[in-house]
């Protein structure tokens, strides 16, 4: 028997946000570097921008209220309904 | 930053005549592909909730179908942006005296190119495919003397339009050098 804390969870989404912030954030310095002086440059990267902001605060409503100090028990004898 | 108006080593008289980009049925796929990635999450809550409501609602599974829903809306996010900044990023810029090729693969992968439109010898357009005739995308090869390099845009928008006005721009442009033309050849 294995007990976890929950907010692993938490930490494995914290690595995957770093990789999309720096792939995201690359792109925009791609646009900014290589990209036309144009209002469609600027459109791309606040449209971008705008969708990631959205999509964080959207997803930080939905996990604020979670309590992430609680444990998770894997590989207990008892089957996976104890998780749903 | 590209200011079409000031390009890089642009000579006295040089003059931007079009930058030309691939047709508009490619960021429209890019589009519709984000757009059933999309779907896919919304779909499959739509069926738990229908089939069997407290499977995302545990004390794990909830937090796990957010984190997840969350990183994968990131994702296909970047995806989206990544392959939007990959199409924008391509273009053909034609002045008065050349062709400047930029291609963008992918993120780390860039060239950039010149012709001089009075050394360009062959402009090729092709259209193949039901959906390429119908939309009117192509693609366009101008190649200079043999063994020298050629460029290559694919899904170009109006393909013979466009080699036309090219052909037309090498013509005023070879009259222009008509004595460096000669000289090549003599010499």
């Amino acid at each position: 028997m294995i007990i976890l804390p929950l907010y692993i969870l938490l930490i494995i989404y914290l690595i995957f946000l770093l990789f999309f912030a720096f792939f995201g954030l690359f792109g925009v310095y791609h646009l900014i570097k290589f990209g036309f002086h144009s209002f469609g440059t600027f459109l791309l990267i606040f449209m971008f921008l705008g969708a990631s902001v959205i999509i964080l605060f959207i997803s930080y409503q939905a996990i604020a209220p979670i309590d992430w100090l609680q444990e998770i028990t894997v590989m207990e004898f008892g089957g996976a309904s104890q998780y749903f | 930053m590209i200011d079409l108006k000031h390009l890089p080593n642009q000579r006295e008289f040089e003059k931007t005549m079009f930058a030309l980009r691939r047709h508009w049925i490619v960021p429209v796929a890019i589009t519709f592909i984000f757009f059933l990635l999309a779907a896919i999450p919304v779909i499959f809550y739509y069926l738990v909730q229908t089939t069997n409501p407290g499977l995302i609602a545990g004390p794990i599974s909830y937090p796990l179908f957010v984190l997840a829903v969350s990183a994968y809306s990131l994702a296909i996010l970047l995806f989206y942006f990544n392959s939007l900044i990959d199409y924008y990023l391509d273009v053909w810029i034609v002045t008065n005296e050349r062709i400047i090729s930029i291609e963008q693969k992918g993120l780390f992968s860039r060239t950039i190119a010149e012709l001089k439109l009075y050394r360009i010898q062959d402009v090729k357009a092709e259209v193949h495919g039901i959906i390429a005739t119908i939309l009117d995308y192509g693609e366009v090869t101008v190649q200079t003397a043999a063994e020298e390099t050629h460029f290559e845009f694919k899904r170009l928008p109006s393909p013979y339009k466009m080699s036309r006005q090219i052909l037309e721009l090498i013509e005023q442009d070879r009259e222009k050098h008509l004595e460096e033309i000669k000289e090549e050849h003599t010499g």
